[in-house]
């Protein structure tokens, strides 16, 4: 929230697609669910992976039609208007970007640009040759993409989306925090029903928490120029969202009966009313 | 004063350096021409979504210079059009507090699927 007030960020904006994608998609409605999908890939490619996912998947296949056709308008409709030379223009942008080491980017890129490389605002553990860089942001980024995408063949759509979307921040060249609001919604309800592990909530949230309070910029700015710095506490994004990654892949399946395809039903909530989301509430102290 | 009646006064005080915190952040991206609003608005504007702009920042990287540029594609901007008939000075408080409005909608969507109810169930 930080960065989007102080940034003018629109991650929770966007946010509203990819809740859509996941709602349509639990309730079977995959077709729908893939327009918006294609939406919001059409907004940021990062989000590419989850119609992967939806190809992978026999009954979500359709999906993978309706984020073309998503995808498809939302382009047609921005070149209409400001004409396919823009495109080719974003294109350029994209592949001018070096400045992977910026505070806010929590994916895996952005700490081994800040730990390994030159850069403005962080002290290097050590100087690799760029070529080291890329490869190491490459490798570690196709391995956890890889093994997301064979972990959400296997679990419900609630958290499937959730680990999927943190993933792919994760993994992406340029995973800016203010898009952690794409996974909200998901990890929210994952969190509710008590199925994440309530200490890497716990950890998650105090390191995305620390990160905005104005003596983390004074410390990596002005303050501690260490390398383990960088490392640690200066990509304080990074190791939140990777904890927040840990727990989306090891949420506890449903009560055995999976309801990933379909809302909880109002019987349901009757004779359970709370859920876990009381027991992880009181958990992390947000009740007494 | 009962032990209930302090813990809720706890926690409505709690929202006070949250408040201060996104207020401070609002004032400093208000004086900064809006930071990354501010390159998608001037872009907006002035129908150069790609070019530098008076939003653009710039920092030195071992005696290079790297400007941060706009990266979001051409359809994104067809949320900002609206906005660009007016000055940033109004532009970035509306858009922020659309920001926040939005996220606040969110999380209240989420409890109301889940609860039926916009807020979490009392203890």
């Amino acid at each position: 929230m930080s960065a989007t007030v102080l940034l003018g960020q629109w991650g929770a904006l966007l946010a509203w697609p990819v809740t859509a994608f996941w709602w349509l998609g639990r309730s079977g409605r995959w077709f729908a669910a893939g327009l918006w999908l294609g939406f919001a890939i059409s907004l940021k490619l990062f989000l590419a992976p989850l119609s992967g996912w939806c190809l992978l998947r026999r009954d979500a296949r359709v999906a993978v039609l309706g984020s073309l056709l998503g995808a498809t308008a939302a382009v047609a409709l921005g070149a209409a208007v400001y004409g396919p030379f823009a495109y080719l223009e974003w294109i350029n942008q994209l592949r001018s970007v070096s400045w992977y080491w910026g505070v806010t980017n929590a994916s895996v890129w952005g700490w081994i640009a800040r730990t390994w490389s030159p850069s403005p605002y962080f002290t290097a553990v050590a100087h690799l040759p760029i070529s080291w860089v890329y490869g190491l942001s490459i490798a570690l980024s196709t391995i956890v993409g890889v093994i997301s995408l064979l972990r959400a063949q296997h679990v419900d759509v609630d958290q499937a989306v959730a680990l999927l979307v943190i993933a792919s921040l994760w993994c992406s060249p340029l995973g800016w925090i203010y898009y952690g609001w794409l996974a909200l919604p998901p990890v929210l309800w994952l969190w509710l029903d008590g199925r994440l592990p309530p200490l890497l909530v716990l950890a998650g949230a105090v390191l995305l928490l620390w990160s905005p309070l104005p003596i983390f910029g004074w410390l990596s700015v002005r303050g501690v120029q260490t390398g383990w710095w960088s490392f640690t506490l200066g990509s304080a994004y990074f190791w939140g969202l990777t904890a927040f990654l840990l727990a989306a892949y090891y949420a506890r399946p449903t009560n055995g009966v999976s309801r990933g395809n379909a809302p909880v039903s109002s019987a349901e909530e009757v004779s359970n009313p709370l859920g876990g989301a009381r027991k992880s509430l009181i958990h992390l102290g947000a009740l007494q | 004063m009962s032990y209930d009646c302090r813990v809720r006064m706890a926690r409505r005080l709690l929202w006070i350096p949250v408040v201060l915190h996104l207020a401070l952040c609002g004032i400093v991206g208000y004086q900064q021409e809006g930071l990354d609003f501010g390159k998608m608005y001037f872009a907006t504007r002035d129908g150069k979504l790609y070019a530098l702009n008076p939003a653009s920042t710039e920092v030195r990287v071992e005696g290079r210079v790297v400007h941060h540029r706009n990266l979001n594609p051409p359809q994104m901007f067809l949320l900002v059009e609206p906005l660009a008939a007016w000055p940033i000075e109004v532009a970035w408080p509306v858009w922020v507090s659309l920001q926040v409005l939005v996220s606040a909608m969110l999380v209240r969507w989420v409890f109301l699927r889940r609860f039926g109810s916009g807020s979490p169930p009392a203890p």
